[in-house]
């Protein structure tokens, strides 16, 4: 089925910079397995910024790990288990198949092709080193930079992301500087080889509206002049709106639908994102009073007990005896958009 | 619809005058250095009874801190507070006490902020208890209807808070802070951990039972478009002052303090065909250590001149009801 559904995702899969191939990731734990991804099917194209949103336990985070092969084996979890394929090409004719690479051929792809900035800047960098030795870091171990080289380098880089009082910033521990700050030296650290692709889970989420609006137009500038792919997680739907070319959204694990930015917020086809989209404040115009939210009911399934059939029908006003039986297939609607719904016609 | 309206009136609840609170603490920041946190600086606000009265600004402009000193769970340093027309600074301990019962707080962190080793029927009825309203039995009856008027099943209240997701969590939190039938409630940041859907049902539960029980309200949030949703007024705090105070309909249509201009303006749209550059402000907050002279806002406003940094804003009346902290408006 995957094949099918890949084609109609765009029509240059040869040049999607990653491939993400019916991906399943599972962790055994002692109170039994937990299926955290259960079929992610997307691409990102070069120059691309693709959103993948959802809430708590959709498997946002978990398929950004898999990408970044930090699952499995010769990763920090030993106890996941991970299926499917994901294919990432740089751009230089190679095409990698991620999941089953030697450790040494990904230590070369990781940090230097594909990058990531991970949700909570304080607790990612390293506490024990300076900003500047973090950074230099990189240069040093993928480009055997000099450690005097790979300083001038960080010095440059720190300046592209905005950072005032460079000199101090280089030398001074994550913990001395603010959250906006570290954010900054994450992204500096994240761009400082020009990855092909940046993968960033929720950047902004616990940053105030005016240095999330900072960091935000960073990474649009950053991707406007470098072309750098971006693969950009988060739960927050204004955010998507404001940044994606293309959206994913996932819920228990599945990517329920995608589409383009445009056609998804003007017309979305699962009734999860229908949901999603209500459940947040309308803008109001002057004199308009705010309408009653019309939040979905319940909460997401426990992903270690997820329901039989569509994982969302427990949840979803539309769903009849089909949805809790049988597993939905993907559907694409004309406007190129993918759904995972056996309704998605009816409730149009 | 107006979602509230009939029980608001103009009385006021809650009053503070030149309300202070400072911390001394060693900074976290640049060694060791022993310093006084200015973290609430003459506030002097009015809250009506009935009202919901949103609290916004960035981390570290003392919105919780604020929220905290109002009901006397951190002591003021100077300043008063009243609640129903009694000073709360000057009252007994055991006046106050008493007075709990009208005043309630829902905190921040649904995780940190049950006490996990009580099951949830203990945690919600502990305010009962303390204040011996009611038997055994009446007090079991308050805790599964409570459990009800929040969404949950009554069979929970033998559970523990570890069986619980955050939105459940924070239920049981606002369950407790209604028990005692308060008249004022402090929510503070009490959706923001929560996932988008589980959030919208707490806001329309906040919204019903602020209606239903006439609470008079202080949601903060960094949220604006949350608090913008569920509040009549708005007050923009900035390092520890009120920057600028209106009615919700005049403050995002007609935000008069630059600060205001620019939180908003920060805001994304949560609409692809409405997109812009957003226009940034520069900089961090300062460090409410060492806040700039004069305005506080002045070392990141693009309309700050040199008078700025020579006197603080007083707070004026531009229109009724409409009160900026800023020389240049």
């Amino acid at each position: 089925m995957s094949s099918e559904i890949l084609s109609t995702h765009r029509d240059d899969t040869e040049e999607a910079v990653l491939e993400i191939r019916d991906l399943r990731v599972s962790f055994e734990m002692d109170t039994g397995t937990v299926k955290a991804v259960n079929g992610a099917n997307f691409n990102i194209g070069r120059g691309e910024t693709v959103c993948v949103v959802g809430e708590t336990g959709a498997g946002k985070s978990v398929t950004a790990f898999s990408v970044m092969r930090l699952l499995g084996a010769g990763g920090v979890s030993q106890r996941a288990s991970l299926d499917g394929d994901i294919v990432f090409r740089p751009g230089d004719g190679k095409e990698y198949h991620i999941l089953s690479l030697e450790t040494q051929e990904m230590l070369a792809i990781r940090g230097r092709h594909i990058s990531m900035i991970y949700q909570e800047p304080m607790n990612s960098l390293n506490p024990v080193y300076s900003c500047g030795d973090q950074i230099a870091e990189v240069l040093v171990y993928h480009d055997q930079k000099t450690k005097k080289e790979a300083m001038s380098a960080a010095e440059e880089i720190l300046d592209l992301v905005g950072i005032p009082d460079i000199r101090r910033v280089l030398k001074s521990y994550p913990h001395e500087l603010s959250g906006g700050m570290q954010q900054r030296v994450m992204i500096a650290m994240a761009l400082v080889l020009h990855p092909t692709l940046l993968i960033t889970d929720e950047p902004t989420t616990a940053i105030d509206v005016t240095i999330q609006a900072q960091i935000l137009n960073l990474l649009q500038q950053i991707q406007q002049t470098s072309g750098t792919s971006i693969l950009f997680i988060t739960h927050d739907v204004s955010v998507v709106a404001q940044i994606a070319d293309r959206v994913v959204v996932m819920y228990a694990g599945y990517t329920v639908e995608i589409g383009s930015v445009y056609d998804v917020f003007r017309n979305p086809l699962h009734p999860y994102t229908k949901g999603l989209l209500k459940s947040i404040p309308k803008q109001l115009k002057p004199g308009e009073k705010p309408e009653r939210l019309r939040p979905i009911p319940g909460t997401v399934p426990n992903p270690a007990a997820l329901p039989s059939g569509c994982p969302f029908h427990t949840r979803c006003d539309s769903a009849d005896e089909r949805c809790r039986e049988s597993m939905p297939g993907i559907d694409t609607a004309e406007t190129g958009q993918t759904v995972m719904c056996w309704r998605w016609q009816e409730l149009q | 619809m107006d979602q509230k309206g009939i029980l608001m009136d103009s009385t006021p609840i809650v009053v503070t005058k030149n309300l202070c609170k400072w911390h001394t603490s060693r900074s976290l920041f640049y060694g060791s250095k022993k310093g006084v946190v200015k973290a609430v600086q003459d506030v002097s606000l009015s809250i009506n009874t009935g009202e919901t009265l949103g609290l916004v600004g960035e981390s570290g402009s003392g919105k919780t801190t604020l929220g905290r000193t109002i009901l006397q769970l951190e002591k003021p340093t100077s300043g008063i507070v009243q609640f129903k027309g009694r000073d709360l600074t000057t009252i007994t301990k055991k006046q106050l006490q008493a007075l709990r019962q009208e005043m309630q707080i829902v905190f921040q962190d649904p995780y940190a902020s049950l006490e996990a080793r009580m099951n949830v029927g203990d945690i919600i009825s502990e305010g009962l208890d303390i204040h011996k309203l009611g038997t055994k039995d009446e007090r079991r009856e308050r805790v599964e209807e409570l459990l009800g008027v929040v969404g949950l099943a009554p069979e929970y209240s033998v559970r523990y808070p570890h069986e619980f997701s955050g939105g459940q969590r924070q239920r049981i939190s606002i369950a407790r802070a209604l028990a005692l039938n308060p008249d004022f409630l402090v929510a503070d940041e009490a959706v923001s951990a929560l996932d988008i859907s589980v959030r919208a049902q707490v806001i329309n539960l906040l919204i019903d039972l602020s209606k239903e029980f006439g609470l008079t309200m202080v949601f903060i949030s960094h949220d604006l478009s949350v608090v913008q949703h569920i509040s009549d007024r708005v007050a923009v705090m900035y390092l520890g002052r009120i920057m600028e105070l209106a009615d919700k309909e005049t403050l995002y249509n007609r935000p008069k303090h630059p600060y205001t201009q620019a939180l908003l303006e920060a805001v994304p749209k949560p609409d692809p065909s409405q997109r812009e550059k957003f226009r940034v402000l520069s900089g961090d907050i300062p460090s409410p250590v060492n806040p700039p002279s004069g305005c506080v806002f002045r070392t990141r406003c693009p309309k700050a001149i040199d008078d700025c940094s020579a006197v603080v804003p007083e707070s004026r009346e531009i229109e009724p009801g409409h009160f900026v902290a800023c020389i240049r408006v």
